[in-house]
């Protein structure tokens, strides 16, 4: 029998070739015992073997290579045989990773040796100074062997000879491997490449860098026997490691962080004293006793699974955040919990709500809870630091991401390895589309020849790379938080960020060996809400919160069901501004729907045309049941959220929590199709047994399999609707404030400045250019010498309040430095600045700066020209110069006048905007002779009626839930118009859509009450010139 | 573009494009009319052309090739004036200082036209060097004009500054004032502009009025060191040939001695009867410019050349030399050193073909037949006082030219060999694998091999080495063994994967 233990997988970073999943798998095809992952210098993919090998009954065992510091330099295997030999292996290569930079590695022999129980030392090839490894070797008695590969190279036969001297000198065993680095032979091409890419070289120069042949691949017991026919004894060996090595991650203990507790206090208590208190603020008239009730279930749950401090952190968190001012709020499945409400962890009260407990914690559920917390995004590294400081670096450390190769990474880097030309690699490249594989349709979009073998062996490398790990990123918000220390758990390594250190493994390995991770994400909108909210008490004087904006004004209602939402958080979008009139909000609720319904869950489930219909009044809604109608009366009969599958899986079905959770899990599992059929059953003959018709079982069923794509739990979409209508408030009431915030917030949302300042001048907003005499870095408002109480009067009266002016800030200004913005705010408050030079002068900032500043038309000056003419007469801008930024005297020369077109592309070139006009009014001339019309006049138009329209690109989409149908959003200087573009005109028009920024649409007029879209027959690009103008 | 066509009139009306690399891409460097009819353009890069029309010809367009050429035609032109001075590849500037002698500037203009002979072109004859590139470039054509342009200069655009006088970078600044004529840029204040610009200002200000105190700097004359002789009547006799080829050794030594080099490479052209040219190259073992040397070397050359027509002319020329390494004679030493030497490898190189001299050089690879590649064959320097083996490690030591590296890209590895392999393999190693017949066993063993037309017994075997790769071209996998045949010794043979046969690679001493 044969064990094979040295092993990489993908994880060893552009070495390996196969996942680990393929080698686990490989491997029990092969009959073998046991197979031993070792990957270098970490445990990347371990949680995947683990999870493969559990699947298929075969024994993993956990290693890994480390490398050995210089100068000494080689690679040792360690493997674990026991928890104490994992906790020092793990201590190993955190210590071997946080010492030296991102990416690099090596550990002493000497903290080897110290850390030695417990674990398996291999020698899989004798370095050439061998005898320096013989100190590490004693720490090791009976526990080291020494490797032998015979791969079928010219130096088999000389390694063979050093590592047999070596073995009889200290008299340790040798044993057999394959040094595998493929899963089967015929990944060896891709293995080469691989090793093209790590080396910076095309296959065809890399000669001797790649290995000489595919054998350093798994082998069966069968052909390892006949190639150690001379050597049973290596092979017996094997197993002898393998036997000792019986530590699996199924015994990995963790237990998440204690918090600080008052006297006499344990978690629970503490816990539930704070909900207690908590439950006070929120309902300071009475808690309800349905509140009551759910608050001691989810206390019982809690104390039962032993969370308790995983919620008392969360709440210290939170509860820094809100110290700090930084606005936070829960979301995800943890809005559904009563506890994570009174703690102000969420905001949404899931009682009154109506929200399902189960879906965010269930005991029949083997997996920790998920709180995820957003902050405001630009704030969210005090956050972070506060968990680094609170629970030191050894105790917390971010979760990581695996960076995978998409299609067009793989296409770029296989056709580099390969030897295509730069252009021709580009343009491959540039036609793969990112959810899409590489394939002969993609060549031939691109113009090249699927007749040329080098097209097609890069197609067929790249489709295999793709999906492989590249490196390791940091995840977006992750953390975990251990009592005992991380890096006895999971290696620890430096981040690419400064001050980060992350995990080996990503959120998916983590929750599989049910490792809690907390998340801290960042989410621009609290960060307009919360700047909007700073600016509005700065200009009125009168304070805002999330809590105290007033709910359910009708005013905002009416504005988005105008699909007047741009800016506003979630709603947004092309897809979601065509909904808002056909949905028509009216209430929060309905906000919750909105907010959901767009998804790829509900649109493939094809719930959203059902829920459109009988909104309307076109289809009646009709429930089987009282108890049905409890579950779906607030989604008219469809069922749009997880949570209602899941209740009518308990109600209708007769599901226990646990089941449901099961079904909810299969439903969103990538192998949803073989899990499905078993729960279908029982639903449809649970809910026939319990009197329902077969069709609507077998009918909720059908549109349950829409969950397997993306969707939005209740208690997500419900957190998030809160900040819509938050949002949207701001937007109806506050709209200079709100558009100030969000220039700041940038980049964030869907759309550039300039529509989000030309939104802003549609809704009465006066906009003001960046200026030296009144700009700060951050966009600002306005008042000019009129009291403080004209704009504040309060916006219940029904209409907005009177708006200050806009000033845009110097961010906006392409490549301006901040601390140039500074000097000339501290400059400013000695008066106002006169010429250029004297600005110079004043601020002493770079000439770069200032002709930055000329370029944005932000100088005291009556035109840009002038300006740069006076920046190049102020001469070397030497700050030691006596005569430093004084202009020399001299009669004025004339420069040619800036034409418009010239002002306008300018402002775009320097500030992204332009407030003298929009590109499009520039051409309207041009467009009116070719019969084009504005946006506004596309709005009132019949349905089927021919039209043109001419306009600025800013949203491109095609989404995968489409069907291959692509969408336009154009604006011009009147409003933004939607182009609906089919598969065959996209592939016709492929090349105007991706590439040009102007574009001239025609076709028809769809119109579905007051959603208006131009289906496109015909594109062509268009040109900004004077002549067009 | 318009030398090719030239050269090859087939090209003419058919999609043609030259490209040239820029920052490691393939771009369109000129394209012909019929390929801008299909939208291919300058600047483009190859792959979107070749996307475009999958047909259009390709040829790359060298531009150091171009600037000969330009120089070529430049000295062609001599006669029209006593000095030329190149423009990049685009133009040329003429001295016209001759033109009087045609009647006018525009006679002179139109006879330079004529000597060139069918090709497009536009001219200016001018008093600054500026003035007439600038106008001849913003396709004014055939032009006399005065001091400063006559004012023809103010519609110009300011990209006139750009090549070779500021630079785009330079001129920069003025576009951003929103300057796009030279007329506009004349306007402003002179002293305004050197205030500003300082000597960019000034040379701007003033070339953009017409103002160029630039003098015509005549190009270099190529290195090229050639010498042809014409022979009084076609030679069937190699006697008149050599005497003809002693003129021309004569007077390429003298001038290479003259500027202390010595010849590495030669090329004789002899021109036939027919119309006819047969060349022959002749690589020195050591550069030399001795006449005495070089004419017995060509002659050995000539002398078992057999041609099929009268020789009218003889051309010799130095394709490749260096700086003459300096020897100091010993005592005794003749002044031809090693001649006999240079003889013998002449010889050789005459009887098997010049590729036939060389050394091989060992090639990171795996591939036996590519493990190693030819490199120039560098004999012992001349001298009786040194010895072989001394010369034979400086020989060694310098890196011939064949074998130097390719200049690698950032980040990259290059592969080494490793001593390890190196010391299973050959001694002598054949220069392509080949078949052997063999014979197996019922077990699949090999049992005998069949060479020299007898079968030989299989002593002893050793292996298998597995060699395989180069999947991305012609694939290969093989199975390697070290054969000891009966009454032959020790072969290296390999067993094709793909077709199972046995081919034998090399042999063992």
């Amino acid at each position: 029998m044969y064990a094979e233990l040295v092993c990489r997988s993908n994880y060893s970073f552009l070495t390996g070739a196969s996942h680990p999943e393929e080698l686990v798998a490989r491997a029990h095809a092969l009959g073998m015992e046991a197979i031993a992952l070792t990957d270098d210098d970490g445990l990347y993919g371990t949680v995947k073997a683990h999870l493969a090998a559990k699947e298929k009954g075969l024994r993993m065992i956990i290693g890994a290579r480390l490398t050995l510091e210089a100068p000494l330099g080689g690679q040792v295997v360690l493997c674990v045989e026991s928890a104490a030999g994992y906790a020092n292996l793990c201590e190993l290569l955190t210590t071997s990773r946080l010492r030296h930079p991102k990416g690099e590695a090596g550990v002493p022999l000497g903290e080897i040796a110290d850390r030695a129980e417990g674990l398996q030392l291999l020698i899989p090839k004798i370095p050439h100074s061998a005898q320096s490894l013989a100190p590490l070797c004693e720490a090791f008695p009976g526990r080291v062997s020494v490797g032998i590969a015979r791969t079928l190279e010219a130096k088999d036969t000389h390694r063979f000879q050093r590592a047999r001297a070596f073995a009889e000198k200290h008299r340790f065993p040798l044993f057999a491997h394959n040094d595998v680095h493929t899963h089967q032979r015929d990944r060896q091409p891709l293995q080469d490449v691989l090793t093209a890419i790590r080396r910076g070289t095309t296959v065809d120069r890399a000669g001797t860098l790649l290995f000489s042949n595919a054998e350093r691949t798994l082998k069966g017991p069968a052909e390892m026997l006949a190639l150690f026919s001379d050597l049973p004894e290596a092979l017996e060996r094997t197993m002898q490691v393998a036997s000792a090595c019986r530590f699996s991650l199924d015994d990995l203990r963790y237990e998440f962080s204690r918090e600080a507790l008052p006297q006499g206090s344990t978690p629970q208590t503490y816990l539930a004293s704070l909900v207690h208190n908590g439950l006070g603020r929120r309902y300071p008239v009475g808690i309800p006793p349905e509140v009551t009730q759910q608050i001691e279930r989810e206390l019982r749950l809690i104390e039962e699974l032993g969370y308790a401090g995983y919620f008392l952190s969360m709440w210290d968190l939170v509860a820094f955040a809100r110290r700090r001012g930084i606005l936070c709020q829960g979301r995800g499945s943890a809005a559904n919990s009563a506890v994570c409400y009174a703690l102000e962890i969420t905001s949404i009260d899931p009682v009154r709500m109506g929200l399902l407990f189960e879906r965010f914690l269930s005991k029949d559920r083997n997996e920790p809870p998920d709180i995820d917390v957003d902050f405001e995004h630009q704030r969210r590294e005090e956050v972070i630091q506060y968990v680094y400081a609170k629970h030191g670096r050894s105790h917390a450390a971010m979760v990581s991401e695996h960076v995978c190769f998409r299609s067009r990474l793989a296409v770029r880097e296989v056709g580099k390895a390969l030897g295509l030309s730069l252009d021709t690699l580009d343009r491959l490249a540039k036609h793969v589309d990112f959810n899409e594989e590489a394939s002969t349709e993609t060549a031939l979009r691109a113009g090249l020849s699927i007749a040329d073998p080098t097209v097609v062996k890069v197609l067929a490398l790249a489709r295999q790379l793709s999906g492989m790990p590249r490196h390791l990123s940091i995840h977006v918000g992750g953390f975990v938080i251990s009592d005992n220390r991380v890096s006895s758990i999971v290696p620890i390594e430096n981040g690419s960020m400064k001050h980060r250190t992350v995990v080996q493994w990503d959120k998916d390995d983590l929750s599989a060996v049910n490792i809690l991770k907390v998340d801290l994400l960042g989410l621009g909108m609290l960060t307009v809400l919360s700047r909007t909210f700073r600016l509005i008490e700065k200009t009125t004087g009168q304070k805002f919160s999330m809590a105290t904006v007033p709910p359910e004004d009708s005013a905002v209602y009416d504005m988005l069901c105008e699909g007047d939402a741009i800016g506003v958080f979630q709603v947004e979008s092309r897809a979601q501004l065509s909904m808002l009139p056909r949905l028509r909000p009216r209430s929060f609720y309905d906000l919750v729907i909105e907010v959901a319904i767009i998804r790829p869950g509900p649109i493939v489930g094809q719930m959203v045309h059902p829920y459109l219909r009988r909104r309307s009044g076109e289809e009646p809604v009709v429930f089987p049941s009282e108890a049905v109608r409890e579950i779906l009366g607030r989604t008219l009969g469809v069922p749009l959220f997880q949570e209602q599958a899941m209740r009518l899986a308990m109600v209708a079905a007769g599901f226990s929590a646990g089941e449901a959770d099961r079904l909810r899990r299969a439903l969103s599992h990538k192998r949803a199709d073989q899990l499905l059929p078993t729960f279908r059953e029982r639903f449809v003959g649970g809910a026939i047994a319990r009197g329902y018709h077969r069709d609507f079982a077998e009918g909720c069923f059908d549109s349950f399999k829409g969950f397997s794509h993306y969707g939005f739990p209740e208690s997500h979409a419900a957190s998030f609707a809160l900040i819509v209508y938050v949002s949207a408030w701001l937007k109806r009431y506050y709209p200079a404030a709100f558009c100030a915030a969000l220039l700041d917030a940038q980049p964030m949302g869907f759309y550039a400045v300039h529509t989000l300042v030309e939104d802003a001048r549609r809704h009465g907003v006066e906009v003001r250019p960046v200026s030296a005499d009144a700009s700060g870095w951050e966009s600002r408002l306005e008042i000019d010498g009129t009291s403080l109480e004209a704009y504040s009067s309060h916006p219940s009266e029904g209409h907005p309040v009177r708006q200050p002016a806009l000033r845009l800030g110097f961010e906006l200004v392409r490549g301006l430095q901040e601390s140039s913005v500074r000097k000339i705010e501290e400059a400013r408050r000695s008066g106002p600045f006169r010429t250029v030079g004297e600005l110079a002068q004043r601020t002493r900032i770079s000439r770069a700066d200032l002709t930055r500043l000329a370029l944005s038309g932000a100088l005291p000056c009556p035109d840009r020209r002038t300006a740069l003419w006076d920046i190049h007469a102020l001469g070397p801008l030497d700050p030691h110069d006596l005569f430093f930024g004084l202009p020399m005297a001299e009669d004025r020369s004339e420069l040619p006048q800036m034409s418009r077109l010239e002002r306008v592309t300018l402002d775009y070139d320097a500030t992204q905007l332009s407030l003298e006009a929009h590109p499009v009014a520039l051409i309207r001339p041009a467009l009116q002779r070719g019969k084009a019309v504005t946006a506004e006049a596309l709005l009132a138009m019949a349905d089927g009626t021919p039209a043109r329209m001419g306009g600025l690109v800013i949203v491109r989409q095609r989404p995968p839930t489409a069907r291959g149908f692509t969408f336009l959003s154009v604006e011009d200087e009147t409003g933004i118009a939607n182009f609906v573009i089919e598969p065959k005109h996209f592939l016709q028009f492929r090349q105007e859509i991706t590439m040009s920024p102007l574009l001239l649409g025609e076709g028809r007029i769809e119109r579905r009450s007051k959603v208006v879209n131009l289906k496109i027959q015909r594109l062509s690009a268009i040109a900004l010139s004077e002549q067009a103008s | 573009m318009q030398r090719l066509m030239r050269d090859q009139p087939s090209l003419c009306g058919r999609a043609l494009l030259l490209h040239h690399k820029e920052r490691g891409v393939e771009r369109v460097a000129f394209a012909s009319p019929a390929a801008r009819r299909i939208g291919i353009r300058s600047g483009m890069t190859l792959a979107a052309a070749v996307a475009l029309e999958g047909s259009v010809l390709r040829q790359p367009s060298i531009r150091a090739h171009d600037a000969e050429a330009l120089r070529a035609l430049g000295e062609s032109l001599l006669k029209f004036g006593p000095m030329f001075q190149s423009d990049g590849v685009e133009g040329l500037w003429l001295d016209a200082s001759a033109a009087h002698l045609w009647g006018s500037e525009m006679a002179w203009a139109q006879a330079v036209g004529t000597a060139c002979e069918g090709l497009q072109f536009r001219f200016v004859v001018g008093s600054e060097r500026f003035t007439t590139q600038a106008l001849a470039k913003s396709r004014v054509q055939g032009a006399v004009v005065g001091p400063r342009g006559d004012g023809r200069l103010a519609a110009v655009s300011l990209e006139a500054l750009e090549e070779g006088w500021l630079g785009a970078q330079e001129a920069q600044p003025f576009r951003a004032l929103g300057l796009s004529t030279l007329g506009e840029l004349a306007g402003l204040s002179p002293g305004a502009l050197v205030s500003r610009f300082g000597t960019i200002g000034r040379l701007a200000s003033r070339l953009a009025r017409g103002e160029d105190e630039s003098l015509l700097v005549a190009d270099p004359l190529p290195a090229t060191l050639e010498e042809t002789v014409q022979l009084d009547w076609p030679a069937e006799q190699l006697e008149p040939v050599l005497f003809a080829l002693k003129r021309a050794v004569d007077r390429i030594s003298g001038r290479l001695q003259g500027r202390q080099q010595a010849a590495v490479r030669l090329r004789i052209t002899l021109m036939l009867d027919a119309a006819e040219a047969v060349r022959v190259r002749l690589l020195l073992s050591r550069p030399m410019s001795e006449r005495r040397l070089l004419l017995e070397l060509l002659r050995h050359r000539l002398t078992d050349l057999t041609v099929e027509h009268p020789i009218v002319a003889i051309t010799l020329k130095v394709e490749e030399h260096c700086p003459a390494p300096a020897h100091q004679r010993t005592f005794g030493e003749r002044e031809d050193g090693g001649a006999a030497l240079d003889v013998v490898l002449s010889r050789l190189q005459s009887t098997l073909g010049e590729e036939a001299l060389f050394t091989a050089q060992p090639q990171p690879r795996h591939r036996p037949e590519a493990s190693w590649s030819k490199a120039r064959f560098s004999p012992p320097e001349a001298g009786p006082a040194a010895s072989f083996e001394m010369d034979f490690k400086k020989s060694k030591a310098a890196k011939p030219a064949a074998s130097w590296p390719r200049r690698k890209s950032k980040g990259e590895v290059a592969p080494t060999l490793d001593d390890e392999t190196m010391g299973t393999r050959p001694s002598r190693l054949f220069q392509a694998p080949c078949f052997i017949n063999s014979q197996m066993d019922a077990a699949g063993a090999l049992v005998a091999m069949d060479v020299a037309g007898r079968r030989r017994r299989v002593e002893a075997i050793q292996g298998p080495e597995r060699v395989t790769g180069e999947w991305w071209s012609r694939g290969y996998a093989r199975d390697y063994y070290r054969v000891q045949l009966e009454g032959v010794g020790s072969v290296w043979v390999f067993r094709d994967g793909r077709d199972g046969l046995f081919y034998a690679q090399g042999v063992f001493d």
